[in-house]
């Protein structure tokens, strides 16, 4: 039940884990134990965090609107 | 759309609805009694009913930095102890599914006064 997902606009955890080991260990620590907290797996998080930089309502890449001026 | 995730929507909203107004969490400062983490939220009134509902990564920090429905809310006079919250966390597979789905669905189902201008983003 808790495969990858098949839609392609979500992180693949491999990308996600690439991203993970070039973070400074302390934020990469924080983004360990909020997956760990939430019960969702780290590239989740990653994800979210970063769909959440780019539009504060989004949850993922898939309804992410990213308003860059 | 999958019918099956219109079921989920459905049986969300019917979670959402049903909390009795007195379980609900009040409104706080800090709002320490919602949860860290990602989920769908309604604001309920104690007796207009459900006045928005919404998703959120982090619910308890998306009441923290304030809400544009408790801010009509105060403009329109109801009582701050009138109001309060429902939330039903998503579990990892439904953020994967539903994360995009579910708000709109579930506002389609109930048409939330207060949710009037989440249609203008699309």
């Amino acid at each position: 039940m808790q495969n990858a997902p098949a839609i392609n606009e979500h992180l693949s955890p491999e990308l996600a884990q690439i991203f993970l080991e070039g973070l400074p260990e302390k934020i990469r620590n924080g983004l360990e134990m909020r997956a760990k907290t939430m019960n969702y797996p780290v590239w989740a998080v990653i994800e979210m965090a970063i769909a959440g930089y780019l539009d504060e309502e989004a949850l993922s890449f898939v309804d992410c609107k990213p308003k860059l001026d | 759309m999958p019918e099956s995730i219109q079921q989920e929507a459905q049986a969300i909203l019917d979670t959402l609805a049903s909390i009795p107004f007195e379980d609900c969490i009040a409104l706080t400062k800090e709002f320490r009694e919602l949860p860290m983490s990602a989920g769908i939220y309604a604001v309920k009134h104690r007796t207009l009913g459900i006045l928005y509902i919404g998703k959120a990564r982090t619910l308890r920090d998306r009441f923290r930095g304030g809400h544009k429905a408790l801010l009509w809310a105060f403009i329109e006079e109801l009582k701050a102890t009138d109001i309060r919250i429902a939330f039903y966390q998503l579990d990892f597979t439904q953020w994967v599914r539903l994360s995009s789905e579910l708000e709109s669905l579930i506002i389609q189902a109930i048409n939330p006064p207060y949710n009037v201008k989440i249609p203008a983003r699309d």
